[in-house]
This record gives C-alpha cells, structure tokens and sequence, in this order.
C-alpha cells in the first residue's frame, strides 16, 4: 500500500507536462500604423463618459500596466468595483475582467464602452464627440473610416504591443537552465507539486478559468466572489483566476486589493483556493519563483520607428 | 413595311437582353449562395470538431491540462455561432435552421458552464489530492502501525487513482467514515487527521460535482444538435440546389426561344430586303461592266464595276463617248464591222484591248445590243467583262507548259501517268525523246509501252506496278528496255499514286529517267571494287569471296581443292633498280602467263605487290596440284622481254589443300602463305605444300623479318672484327668485319640466318650502309691510335649491287668518314659471280678503279667456272672454312684448297684461308703457298677495345 501510494504521487507530479506554461512570444505580428492610431487613443481623455479618464490613467504603461492603487478613482467622489489588472499580456487573456466576461480583448473594450454607451446612437455620438483628425487618420488606414468597430480594433492592435517577453522563467521554459537559480526552481517545484498549477496554467498562468472559493474554510468566509456585483456564468461567487505574469510590480492583489505583499497573497490564496496552509518556508520558495515572471517591459513604438 | 420589321426584331432583341440579364444575374446570386452555404456549412463542420475537443478535455477526466487550449476552443465555437447567428438573411429564413441554432445556442450556453465549472473543480480537486497526499506522508512517522494510517493510505491512493481512472466512490466515502469513527473512537485531537477527514469529504463532494458535470454534458447532447443543424443545412441546401437547377432550365430555355424568335424574324426581313435590291445589286455589283448610251453613244450610266476597272468616276465619264478608252491596239476594220453590225441592229460580240484613265491596258469581252424601243434604237446596252487576268494566265500557262517542257529536257527527266480506268499512258516530250519515238506521241496504252521492256525485265515491271496499287508506299524502279531505235537503255522510273477528291486511287503516275550512264558507271565501280586496276585479275577481296563461296560449296558437296600462293622471287629487287614502271609491266606479262595456265573454272587473283592466289575447283588429288605448280613455275621462268629489256623471274609456290589444312578462308591463305615462305627458305623457285612443322619454321621466319624492321633504330646490330693475319710473320695485315645481331626476344641470331632474310626483303641495303659507316668509323679510331692495319675487309650483298646508285652512296660514305677507297676490300659472294653479267661486271670494275680491293669470299662453294675468273676484276680469293676444316686429312678438300691456290698465283690473285683452327692447318697452308689467314687459331672475332688492345 505504501508503495503504491508514493507511486502514484510521483505519478501525479510528473503528469504535470512542462507545456502547461508556455512562454510569451519574443515577437508579435501587428499592425503598426493601426497600433499607433490605437496609442493615440489610449491616451484619449475623451474617451470617458466624462472626459476626465484615458485608458492610461489607470494602466500606467511605466508601472506595470496598473496605477497600483486598491481601486482606482473614476472621479473625484467615485471609485472602481475592482482592483485594476494589467494591460501587459492581456492579449493573452482568456478571462477579462475579474469576472471574467470577456473572452478577449474586443469584448473587453467593448463591454467597458457599453456601460455608458448604450445605445446607436450613444456610440454615434461618441465618436463625434473625438477630435475630427481621427477621421482623417482612420480613413487612410481603415477602408470604413472612423467608426467604433475600428476604434477597438486599434486598441487591440496597439495592446498586441504591450508584452512582457524574456522572463527569467521563460528563458528557463525556452531551455536555459541557468534563467533560474535554486531558490526558484524550488519555488517552481513546489508551486507544481502543492497543486498551484492546476488553476495557474497556461500562457498567463491563469486568467483562462475561474476559481471556486466558495468552499468552507478554517478562517470563515471573509470573501464573497462576486456575487450581485458581476454577470458572471449562473451569477456565483467566482471570479476569474488572475495571470501571475508581473505580479511582482502589479501590487496590491486580488479582486479587493486587500494583499500589498507578495508573500501575504500566496497565503491568502492557499489557504482560500487550496484549502491548506503551506509553510512559510514553501510561501518563500514560491515568492521567489513567482518573482521570476517579470518579462521585459514593452517597448512603446513611435511614429518615427 | 420594313420599320415594323425593325420595330418587331427591336422588342425581341430587347426582352432577349433582358432574360439574359435576368439569367446572369440569377446564376451570380445563385453563386453567391452556394458559396455561403458551403461556408456555413464549413463552419458547422468546425463547430462539430471544436466539440469534439471541449468533449475530449472533459472526458480526459482530472488530469492536468493547460487551460488555455480548452479556452481558445470555447472562444472560437463562440465565435463561429456568433458568425452563423449573424450569417446569411436566405439562410436564417428558414425556420429549422433557425430552431437549430437557437437550440444550439442555449445549448452551448450550458455547456459552457459545464466546462468552467469543471475546470474550476479539476483545480480544485487535484489540489485536494495534492494536500491529502502530503497529510498522509506527515501521518505516517507519528502514526506508524496504527489502523489510522491505513485508512489514511487508503482513501489518498483512491482520491489518486481517481484522476487516472473512476472509482468507486462509495468505497472512498465509506473508508473515509471508518476513518471518522476510528478518529472519535480513539479521540484524537490531531488537526491534521481533521484536516485530512474535511478535506477527504469535501473531494468525495468535488468527485461527485465532476462526474455530474460529465453527465451533465451528455444530457446536454450538443453533439446532437450540431449535426441534427448540418443535417436540416444539407436537406435545404438540396432542396434549393433542385429549385435554382430548375429556375435556371426555365430560364435556359426561355432565352433558347426568344433567340430563335429574333433569328427567324431577323432571316425573313433579311429575305424581302434582298428581293428588293436583288436587281439593283445584279446591276451595280456584277462584274461586268455595263454600259449604257443614248443613240449618239453618249453615256448614260455605267456600273460600280466600270469605275473600278476603267479608274474613271461616274460624273467623269456620264456624257462622254465610249471611244475616251480606245487604246489604239484595234485594227481599223475591227472598229468598221463593230459599226456596221450596230447599225444593222444587231448584237456585236468582240474583244477589245481598252485603256484606262492611268494608262494602263486591259482586255475585255464585249457584247453590244442596241436598245430598241418601238422598233426604234434608242440607245446602247454594253455588257463588257475584264479578261485582263483570263488573258494572262493564258499566256503564263503557255510559258508554264514550256518551260516544264524544257525543264525535263535539260534534267533529262521525263513525267508520265497511268490512268487506272483506261489504262492509258500520257507521257511529256522528254518521255518520248528517251524513248526516241519518232512521232509526237503523247498517250500509249500500258500494252504497247510494255513492248518496249526488255524481255528480262517484263515481269518485274507488270509484278511492280501490280504491287504499287495496294502498296502504301512510293517507290523506285529500275529496269531495261529497247527504245525504237533498237537502243538498249536503263531506265529509273518513280512510281506515285494519284488520288481523287474522295481519296480514289484513279492513276499511277511518276518520273522517269535515264540512268544508262549511271549503271555502266556503277559496273565499272563494281569491277573495280573486285579487281585488280593493273592487271585486271580478281582482288583480294573477289578472291576470298569466291574463295568462301567455294568452301560452302565443298562443304555441301564434300569435295576437295587446293589454294595456290605465288609469290615472285626478289621482285622488289626489280622494282628498285629497274623503277615501278618495268615492276607493273612484269606483273602484267606474269599475270597473262599464270591466268593461261590455268582453266577457266580456276580462279586467279592478284593478291597484293608481286602475290598472286589461284585456288583449283575441282582438284582431287595433291598430284594433279603439283602438275600445276610446276606449269606455272615452268611458265614463270620463261625470260620476260620487253622495251630492251630481258629479266629472269622465279616464282615460289605454296600450297594448302582444304579440308586438311584448314576449312576457311583465313586459315587456307595463311597456311597457302606460310607454305610459299617454306618454299623460298627451299631456295626458291620451288613449290612446297603446306605441313605443320613447316608453319613453324615460317613462323620463326616471318619473327625475324619482323623484327629485323626495327633492328637498326633499336641498335641490335654490331660489329665484330676478325684479324687477318700473314701465315709467315704472324704480322696483323687486317681485319675482316663481322655482323653480329643480337634481339631481345630472339636472342642472338645467326647471320647465315638472316642474311638471306635480309637480302629477300631488301633491308641487306640500308643494313650494308650501316655496316659501311660503322666500319669507317673503326678504322678512323684505329687510325688515330697508330695501330690501323693497311686494310679491312667487308661483305657486301649481291643485292647491294643491283642498287643503282650502289657506288656513289659507298663512295659519299667513305668521304665523309675519311677513308681512302684503297683501305677497303669489299668481299662478295662467289654465288654473285655466277650471275654477273655486263652491267655488274662494269660496277665491280669502276669500283676496283677507285682504288678498293674486291676479294671473293667463300670461294669453292660455288659452281664458278676457274677459267672465267681470270676476265673478272679481282684482287683477293677467300679460301671457304669448310675446305680448310679437313685438311691436311681429307684429301679431296686437300686437293681443292692445292688447286685454289695454285689458280690463284697463276692470275695473280691474293689467298686468304679461312677458319684456321689448328697448328697443322697453319703448316699444311703455309706450305702450299698460302700467305694470309683468318681463324680462331689467331684470334676469334673481337669487339672494337679487344681489337685496339690486340693491335697495341
């Protein structure tokens, strides 16, 4: 019997395949001249319902695509439901929103445009609304000009732009064993083993499924999901496992921003998606690979390259 | 009339637009949408197969997977739906398809939660495993024998072994209230085997929610409803695929009619615009001219055709007289009776030869009726046609015929054919010159044309003209015939065929040709390729084929003949001191003279220079061969004389007989060969028949004189030097020089070998020259040393003798050597002096004049008459070796060398002895007078340093 059980727990860590996380892409194929239009809007304050916010005002391309803030202000009196996620990477998003909604970027913009702009004629307006040299730039790279549909589709084109490659751990998927030292390929071994990778997987390690933390826990349920506040699939208490990409330079943490520390949301998501408490020795080994995901920021194109 | 016409074909012609706009139209739509239903079809197809994967990822069961995979299929199934919700209006109205992809729309929404839930519960539940596991491993080194542990083992390898495979989850949940029973019974405390039983129930619960999810999926059977979707799509898309195919007949056809409609209206106003302008048409467009004029020949019209013929416009000429075109080519009269007949009323028909506005002249055929009016002439109606073309073909046909005619005269090839349906032969001008027919003869029937071919040749011409008319191909036919002058000639002739429009073979037809010069020229080739060009005998190549012939029939017939090789002794001699001119004209007196000496049956050849084959037919027996060969040995010998001239020739002879000594053509000439080499070893002018140890003997022979060819420029040769000695002082006085060959493959081969080798082949010339020069060369270095004797002696061949410049290339040699002719003593053979003659005789005396000595060597071999010695120019008798071998014991060799030498004192000449051996000949010699000798006693024959140092 003993035998047969550490077989199979060896089993069990070894049918983890390396492919469940793969690296991001040393290149990315888009359109320049639409990506720099989408650039242009993404610094558009017009773009708000009240002409106050830019996309970049709460993803800050110099700080990890996020401002860093627990929620982040919509005006003056006024704050955001959520944390605010990064723009980097989100092109490779499955889930956006903590909700997890959106399938893509299309419908992530488009869901965030919607809540102001219900209508046809909202959209018309709003586009009128933007400064007329949109028109003139969108009708020489669109063949339909402005119009919304193109609008979002250059704000994709342009977060085709915004990937982190050439993390120490990607370099380590991609071959290079030296990318990590001891410390974090521990960190790796036990983020497998302990069962983190069965919902942080893929290209973002997450942000391709939800999480179910609707279990009991020792503590008591502290945390409610998203329940009444987000459309999500049979209006449950999930919200979507976020990608660890950057996670190091994208604090604070979860859905609520209530973790500022990396050691702390390790934790806290332990002990509310995997039930157990892990050692802090593990917490540490764990941090430290975690932290071996910061990629190469993006480099901003220009007109000029 | 006609504007309805128009009007009616317009409307036709219109609506026929219109149907084919409305047909292209209607086909482009139908394109359209076969090309959207197909790809909607491709994406239902894809929807089936992203299923298909979803299906997979959930049937995988817990394993661990990247979830990005599961995710993009989920977001293309979504896009693919969306793309066909939005898709074609034609193809939404249907109200099943519609149905379907609601159905599969609700469908796919559940399906979705499904998947999510159970990724989220995989995540879940393998984490739990994971924990389970690592409590187990923890429990174990505190709780080591205890039945907790089992439990604990237990239930974490089932929860493990659920991920690969299903277990039985009543077994788990029962262990896992054991484990509670065994944890409250022993009241423990330990959080972790809390821990472990929590965890244990809440996986038992994630199990659970996993395999409903499973079950969930197959109830919500969207598999189904995809290809109940394709399945309703392809029923439409057939059912609409017949309409379409039967709107487009509908329409295919109407468009057929309304086209026939406008062609049948559009034929019968065709039809009544034609009769309308038929008569107009015949007037203006015919290619006659017409001419009309008032009565006082003033024109009234003329037609499209005048204008284009004459070059003048209608305002031009309406008003003018016909006579503006007279060209002034017409007699005078020819103008009168034109006029008369007009007058007369009556119709003129003539040619004229008019002019037109440029100039130029033209010919035309003319026909003028006056245009009567109540019996009154109210003008003219000329109908004119220009035959200028007619005109000049004629005459260029006539050049044609002409210059065809010539043309075969000059190549001397005539043309003729053979109609098949009357049998009748037309033939050119150059037939009938070939066939020196006096009459203009232009047919013949194929009978009388047969008349003229040789009788040889009758059949093979009626055979090949037979054949022709079914053979596929042309061919060539040669043939003899008579021509009326009695003339024999050799005809060519080519044969063709010649076909009707319907492919009817109707007549044979071809060239033919003289060719008699060419096949007397071709016999000549032909006698030359098989004979010899000087004395006309058979070649080598007539004779052995006529040689084969022989033996296959022999073979057949079993009987016996004999193959006769001649060769003509020392021929090459005459050919070189008498020139090539006298060598042709001997072989052809000695051709003449062996050609009569045998019967005709026999064949004769020139087989090559002086060779000559003759095989005997019908010979039998080796005696009746040898009857021949000694006629033509006999016919050979007879002097030949001719321009002044009288040569003595001797043939030799040999002979092979088949089958004995060979049964082809190559061994029986070989081994006829090898038999005439036996003969002139024999001697010559003797006949041998071929043996087997003879064609050794010739084998070796024939190696020597082979190998003689490249012995000088191989330096096989060389000299040895035998002194001369006086018997009394034992002084040397001179040397006599020695050949000696020496060959790599043969070894060292004796001069009395090949010698006469060397003088049959000739190559004695240049060998002596060489002898000549080297010797010269001796002497000088014995000279310069002080010790050269006052002379030396060398052979010389009698065929050296019979060269023409002999004495002149000897005396250049000693020139330039710097050697006085006196020094030298030129011994010749006593066989030379039997056949001097006047000339050799006036050579042998020119050269003693210059000073050289001339000594006979070997002398008493020969049959030499004593007395006749005395006339010759000699200085020197050798006395032969093989006289001096038995003295003093045989007395008859006694007496001999006695009476030599005697003979030799009475006229005068010196004696030398050869090959003295011994003391007693020494004695015996000096005895009797002899004063000089040469032998091994003194000294054998030295190379050049043992020379000098036996001189010194």
């Amino acid at each position: 019997m003993f035998v047969k059980v550490i077989f199979f727990q060896i089993l069990l860590v070894y049918s983890f395949a390396e492919s469940l996380i793969l690296p991001i892409p040393l290149n990315t194929s888009y359109n320049k001249q639409k990506a720099l239009l989408g650039k242009e809007l993404f610094f558009e304050k017009k773009i708000s319902p009240n002409k106050n916010l830019s996309c970049a005002s709460c993803h800050r391309l110099f700080s990890g695509g996020v401002d860093n803030n627990i929620l982040s202000d919509l005006d003056k009196s006024s704050k955001t439901s959520f944390n605010t996620m990064t723009v980097f990477n989100a092109i490779y998003n499955y889930k956006n929103f903590w909700d997890g909604r959106a399938e893509n970027l299309e419908e992530q913009l488009n869901d965030s445009f919607n809540s102001f702009l219900k209508t046809k004629n909202d959209k018309i307006n709003f586009m009128e609304s933007l400064s007329p040299m949109y028109k003139k730039k969108f009708k020489k790279i669109y063949k339909d000009g402005f119009i919304y549909k193109n609008l979002l589709d250059s704000l994709v084109e342009f977060q085709k732009t915004l990937t982190t490659p050439n993390a120490p751990f990607d370099k380590y998927l991609r071959g290079d064993k030296n990318a990590l030292n001891y410390k974090e390929i521990r960190g790796y071994e036990i983020f497998k083993s302990v069962g983190c990778i069965a919902c942080h997987n893929g290209i973002n390690l997450g942000a391709n499924s939800y999480s179910n933390i609707k279990i009991n826990t020792n503590e008591g349920n502290s945390y409610k999901g998203c329940y009444g506040k987000t459309v999500s699939i049979e209006k449950s208490f999930l919200v979507k496992v976020p990608s660890l990409r950057n996670i190091e330079i994208t604090a604070p943490y979860f859905h609520d921003g209530k973790m500022t520390k990396l050691n702390d949301a390790i934790h806290g998501a332990s002990t509310h998606a995997l039930k157990r408490k892990l050692s802090a020795n593990d917490i540490t080994f764990i941090t430290h690979f975690l932290k071996t995901l910061t990629g190469e920021m993006p480099k901003t194109i220009n007109n000029n390259k | 009339m006609i504007f309805k016409k128009i009007d009616s074909v317009y409307i036709v012609f219109a609506t026929l637009i219109i149907f084919l706009l409305v047909s292209f139209y209607y086909s482009v739509k139908i394109e359209k949408d076969v090309k959207a239903k197909y790809q909607n079809m491709a994406k239902v197809e894809r929807l089936i197969l992203l299923n298909l994967e979803i299906d997979t990822f959930l049937v995988k069961r817990l394993k661990h997977i990247n979830f990005d995979i599961v995710s993009q299929n989920i977001l293309d199934f979504k896009m693919i739906l969306k793309d066909l919700n939005k898709s074609d209006i034609r193809f939404i109205k249907d109200t099943n398809t519609i149905k379907a992809i609601f159905i599969i729309n609700q469908k796919f929404k559940k399906k979705r939660i499904v998947v999510e839930k159970f990724k989220s519960n995989t995540g879940l539940f393998i984490s739990s495993v994971h924990y389970l596991l690592s409590i187990n491993n923890v429990l174990q080194k505190s709780y080591y024998f205890s039945p907790i542990i089992l439990k604990t083992q237990k239930i974490s390898l089932s929860f493990t072994q659920s991920l690969f495979e299903k277990r039985d989850l009543l077994e788990i949940s029962h262990v896992i209230k054991e484990l509670k029973n065994l944890f409250k019974s022993n009241k423990l405390v330990d959080p972790q085997i809390k821990s472990f039983i929590e965890h244990s129930n809440s996986s038992l619960k994630t199990i659970n929610v996993l395999d409903d999810l499973i079950v969930q999926k197959e109830v919500i059977s969207l598999n189904k409803s995809l290809l109940s979707l394709k399945t309703i799509m392809q029923n439409n898309f057939e059912k609409s695929a017949k309409e379409e195919k039967f709107l487009q007949y509908i329409l295919f056809v109407v468009d057929v009619i309304i086209l026939l409609l406008l062609i049948s209206t559009y034929m019968s106003m065709k039809l009544s615009q034609q009769n309308l302008s038929r008569f107009k048409n015949a007037v203006e467009n015919s290619d006659n001219i017409i001419i009309i004029t008032d009565i006082d020949h003033k024109i009234t019209y003329v037609n499209d055709a005048f204008v284009n013929i004459t070059g003048y416009t209608k305002n031009e000429i309406i008003g003018k007289k016909p006579n503006i075109l007279k060209s002034g080519r017409m007699s005078k009269e020819f103008y009168e009776n034109l006029h008369t007949k007009l007058k007369n009323n009556e119709k003129w028909e003539g040619e004229f030869v008019n002019q037109k506005k440029d100039g130029s002249l033209y010919h035309e055929a003319t026909s003028i009726v006056p245009i009567m009016n109540k019996n009154e002439v109210e003008g003219y109606l000329a109908i004119k046609l220009d035959i200028t073309n007619y005109v000049e073909q004629q005459e260029e046909l006539f050049l044609k015929t002409t210059r065809l005619n010539e043309a075969q005269k000059i190549a001397q090839i005539g043309n003729w054919e053979l109609s098949l349906k009357s049998s009748n032969i037309h033939v050119s001008n150059e037939v009938m010159r070939i066939f020196e027919f006096e009459e203009t003869k232009k047919n013949m029937l194929f009978n009388e044309f047969l008349k003229y071919i040789h009788t040889d040749d009758k059949t093979k011409v009626i055979l090949a003209f037979k054949q022709h008319i079914s053979s596929e191909y042309n061919k060539n036919l040669e043939f003899k015939i008579v021509t009326c002058k009695n003339k024999p000639k050799h005809l060519q002739i080519y044969l063709h065929k010649k076909f009707d429009k319907n492919g009817e073979l109707i007549a044979i037809n071809g060239t033919v040709q003289d060719i008699s010069k060419l096949v007397l020229a071709r016999e000549e080739i032909n006698f030359i390729a098989y004979h010899d060009h000087l004395t006309k005998l058979d070649n080598r190549i007539a004779f052995e084929n006529k040689l084969e012939h022989a033996i296959n029939l022999a073979k057949r017939r079993d009987k016996t003949f004999a193959v006769i090789f001649i060769d003509l002794d020392r021929f090459k001699i005459v050919n070189d001191t008498l020139g090539h001119q006298v060598g042709d004209k001997l072989l052809k007196i000695i051709s003449q003279r062996l050609k009569n000496t045998i019967r005709e049956s026999d064949t004769i050849a020139r087989l090559g220079g002086d060779e000559f084959g003759i095989f005997l037919e019908t010979t039998t027996t080796s005696k009746e061969v040898e009857i021949v060969a000694e006629k033509i040995l006999n016919e050979v010998q007879l002097p030949v004389k001719f321009d002044n001239y009288s040569l003595d020739v001797t043939a030799s002879i040999g002979i092979s007989l088949y089958p004995q000594n060979g049964d082809n053509t190559e061994s029986l000439l070989k081994n006829a060969d090898s038999a005439m080499y036996f003969a002139k070893d024999r001697g010559k002018n003797n006949f041998q028949f071929f043996t087997e140890t003879l064609s050794q003997e010739v084998y070796r022979r024939h190696n020597i004189e082979q190998s003689m060819k490249t012995a000088l420029i191989n330096e096989e040769f060389s000299l040895v030097y035998q002194p001369q000695y006086a018997l009394n002082t034992k002084k040397v006085i001179g040397y006599e020089v020695l050949l000696r060959w020496y060959n790599e493959e043969l070894g060292s081969i004796s001069p009395v070998e090949f010698i006469p080798i060397a003088e049959d082949s000739g190559m004695i010339v240049s060998i002596g020259e060489w002898i000549l020069k080297e010797a010269c060369k001796t002497y000088i270095k014995l000279e310069k040393l002080g010790v050269a004797p006052d002379i030396f002696s060398i052979n010389v061949s009698s065929i050296q003798f019979r060269q023409k410049n002999f004495i002149k290339t000897f005396l250049n040699i000693i020139e330039e050597a710097g050697v006085r002719p006196s020094s030298i003593e030129l011994e010749i053979t006593e066989s030379y002096l039997v056949e001097i003659n006047e000339e050799n005789l006036t050579s042998l005396a020119r050269l003693r004049e210059r000073g050289f000595s001339i000594s006979v060597d070997d002398f008493g071999t020969g049959y030499s008459s004593m007395s006749y010695l005395k006339h010759l120019p000699l200085d020197t008798l050798k006395i032969d070796k093989s006289f001096v071998d038995d003295t003093p014991h045989n007395k008859s060799d006694v007496a001999v060398v006695q009476a030599i030498i005697t003979l030799a004192n009475s006229f005068g000449f010196k004696i030398v002895a050869e090959g003295i051996e011994t003391q007693e000949q020494e004695h015996f010699l000096k005895k009797y007078g002899c004063e000089i000798g040469q032998g091994y006693l003194f000294s054998k024959p030295l190379n050049l340093n043992d020379l000098i140092d036996f001189l010194e």
